[in-house]
């Protein structure tokens, strides 16, 4: 009997088209605009014209650039000392405040650099006021203060988030067989490296990329001197060469601690650290408590100069009288982008999911965020400044456009991390059941990814509210968003306008958390 | 029938299966035995279409369904597949969990096999409930509902009796029997302890890649 023949038409392809293709839409987004930048760039060198033979000021380039390296690196270091500590009090006395204090410091993660450094403008100015003459309003140690406690939540969520991936029994084991004392020492440090490093680099390289902090302290960083290149020439060549030295270091780091990603990422579920009992010294608690008083003060200080300022109340609603239309600008630049980017980063997802989480898929992912804000900006407007792309370049989608290009991966991230976590099991039982593939992604896939989904939204939209580098070049005449007029404002001194719009922010930041509060659990997977 | 020739599936540089050649005949019920992570589970995967292998085919009454090529799609197999642990969707009520499976069939016919089917299981009291509010036994009960009322003509089973107690490891055993029995499938149940399927008189087969000794 003859068993072999053709499999009928009823055959299909192993797998459905984001699978296969899913990347694809990504790529167009998110890289043709950096690609063509870098081309035209090219192209564009033999055209610059220099009568003295040289392009830029070298010398003191270089000193910025080292200058700008050392600050980003001391920002670093502090954040991810203040998160080895809180990882140590979330071992020992800090086991039931931990997912109160983690969600604190998700709310802070919103909260642009600005009113961090509007916050610390009237503390210092108050510390002052009490005695401490000697404290500086300005200059690389305020503001080096400053992008720290801007940054820590950043940092603190994701090594003390490290310890609660962990294997439970590792540490029992480490109190088996020595104090607990030796385990903070010896045994917590490898434990948490991956996250170390990679909080480490994700630090680095926004402050980096952060110039509304260190304009406001009055220095000059590598970041302001790209925008200032570009503001002053418009010319893409000179931009980009002048970044290229940023840009080819960012992504170096990128590229060291890619292979960290998957573990500080995609692995693990959070356990519950409760019962664990680790009893440490007095003096390494104290030391310990450090950390996540540290991160505490970093968000009270920005909220408690926005709520306890009687000014800011009694015009409040003047200033949102006044702003009400940059605020729905904002809103909508992030709605839109939700809208867009969403599937983008499902499609991405799955892409990548079903490729296996390789470094080069990595890079395809995040390798944007290695670029500063000014360039992403910078590349839309290049690439679209035409005839016939004028309905996207004199419109909101040109900001869109912005927000997906620096969040977009983020968004990827936080899907794949709940794909990754996914029993593939429930997802073999639906394709067993339906041949249609479409019909097991609307009806099992996407349920079972909402969670994943709505976080991923949550957090694109959360950053776009608060960019600023992309959105100041990419907001068409006749619209601004609530970060730049913030960020003039501040210019400016209007301090009381400046806190009306912080909490304007703040609330916004809140209201779109509470969806979170009430999800309900029993639909979870 | 379901004739395997020569396949081949390998996870990177292990190959778990090694030109592995058998036929399961059709209505035989056959215990595959073996010690774990020896690829017991790997060939049922292959079997019913969720994994991809490197070479040779796979041939169920007279069609490919896999080659290193193409696969035909899992769900047009007519095979079941009890999975080691329940797999229930926690979105989807009980209920709609068993129907899934159903939709494309004309109404009457649905509420037909499903009255059927939570008779024989003893679960008509679960169908408003969400996977998160059963217990396991109930959980497993209702798995294997939505798995058995499609009627499937192959039945594989991933050692579906881990972690279960005595009385429910018994209630599966005998329903899978009943099945076996009434609607004259095929089934092929993997298990690292033979004897406890020994009650259903089973061909019992030890594994090794390049077949079934």
């Amino acid at each position: 009997m003859n068993l072999l023949k053709k499999a009928d038409n009823k055959s299909v392809s192993r797998t459905n088209w984001p699978e296969r293709f899913g990347h694809w839409p990504f790529l167009f987004v998110i890289w043709l605009p950096l690609v063509v930048l870098f081309i035209r760039a090219a192209l564009g060198i033999p055209d610059l014209a220099d009568p003295d033979g040289r392009l830029f000021d070298y010398g003191r380039e270089a000193w910025l650039l080292f200058k700008t390296l050392v600050y980003a690196t001391s920002v670093a270091g502090t954040v991810c000392l203040a998160g080895f500590l809180t990882a140590t009090y979330v071992c020992g006395p800090g086991q039931r405040q931990v997912r109160s204090l983690m969600f604190l410091l998700l709310i802070s993660l919103a909260i642009p650099s600005s009113v961090h450094a509007l916050g610390w403008l009237k503390w210092l100015g108050l510390f002052r006021e009490i005695g401490f003459a000697g404290i500086a309003s300005r200059g690389w140690l305020v503001s080096w203060l400053v992008q720290s406690m801007a940054l820590l939540p950043v940092g603190v969520l994701i090594i003390a988030g490290g310890v609660l991936i962990q294997n439970r029994e590792q540490f029992l084991a480490a109190r088996l067989l020595g104090s607990d004392t030796r385990f903070v020492i010896k045994l917590l440090p490898g434990l948490v490296r991956p996250q170390i490093l990679t909080a480490g680099a994700i630090v680095w390289i926004l402050t980096l990329n952060d110039y509304a902090i260190p304009s406001i302290f009055s220095i000059n960083t590598y970041a302001i001197e790209i925008f200032v290149e570009y503001s002053s020439s418009y010319s893409l060549t000179r931009t980009v060469l002048k970044s290229l030295p940023l840009v080819l270091l960012q992504t170096t780091v990128l590229a060291v601690v890619l292979g960290l990603v998957p573990q500080v990422f995609l692995t693990g579920r959070l356990r519950d650290f409760a019962g664990l009992n680790f009893s440490f010294p007095r003096h390494v608690t104290a030391l310990s408590a450090l950390g996540p008083f540290l991160a505490l003060f970093a968000v009270a200080v920005p909220l408690s100069v926005i709520f306890l300022s009687q000014d800011m109340w009694r015009e409040l609603g003047l200033t949102f009288e006044q702003s009400v239309m940059d605020y729905l600008t904002s809103l909508s630049i992030c709605a839109l982008a939700i809208v867009i980017g969403s599937p983008l980063a499902i499609w991405m997802a799955r892409w990548i999911h079903a490729r296996g989480v390789s470094r080069r898929a990595l890079f395809l992912l995040l390798g944007p965020v290695a670029m500063p804000g000014t360039l992403t900006g910078v590349a839309l407007i290049h690439l679209f400044n035409h005839v016939r792309t004028n309905w996207i370049y004199n419109s909101l989608l040109l900001p869109v456009l912005a927000i997906l290009g620096r969040f977009l991966p983020f968004a990827v991230l936080v899907i794949l991390a709940w794909l990754k976590r996914l029993d593939r099991e429930l997802i073999w039982a639906a394709q067993l059941l339906e041949p249609d593939d479409a019909r097991t992604t609307r009806r099992i896939l996407l349920p079972l990814l909402a969670p994943g989904i709505a976080t991923g939204a949550l957090l694109m939209f959360l950053m776009g509210l608060g960019e600023l580098g992309a959105s100041v070049l990419t907001v068409p005449p006749g619209f601004s968003t609530l970060t730049i007029r913030l960020y003039n404002y501040l210019h400016y001194g209007a301090t009381d306008r400046v806190l009306g719009l912080s909490f304007l922010i703040v609330l916004t930041i809140t209201l779109s958390l509470v969806p979170l509060i009430f999800w309900p659990r029993s639909r979870q997977s | 029938m379901i004739s395997l020739q020569d396949v081949t599936k390998a996870y990177g540089e292990q190959v778990v299966l090694d030109r592995f050649c058998h036929v399961f005949t059709t209505h035989s019920f056959t215990a595959i035995q073996g010690p774990s992570g020896i690829g017991k589970t790997t060939l049922l995967q292959v079997i019913a279409g969720l994994l991809p292998i490197e070479n040779g085919r796979v041939v169920m009454d007279d069609q490919v369904t896999n080659t290193r090529e193409q696969a035909l799609h899992p769900a047009l197999r007519h095979l079941g597949f009890v999975f080691q642990f329940p797999a229930l969707w926690p979105h989807l009520t009980v209920r709609q969990n068993i129907l899934y499976g159903l939709m494309r069939q004309p109404h009457t016919l649905r509420e037909e096999r499903l009255a059927e089917i939570i008779s024989s299981l003893e679960i008509a009291d679960l169908l408003a409930k969400r996977p998160a509010e059963l217990s396991g036994g109930q959980a497993r009960r209702v798995s294997l509902a939505r798995t058995l009322v499609t009627q499937p003509r192959y039945l594989l089973l991933d050692e579906p009796l881990n972690n279960l107690d005595t009385r429910l490891k018994d209630q599966v055993l005998t329903i899978v029997s009943d099945y076996w029995h009434k609607h004259q499938a095929t089934v092929i149940w993997v298990t690292h302890e033979p004897g406890e399927v020994s009650g259903l008189s089973p061909v019992v087969r030890t594994f090794c890649p390049s077949g079934l000794v």
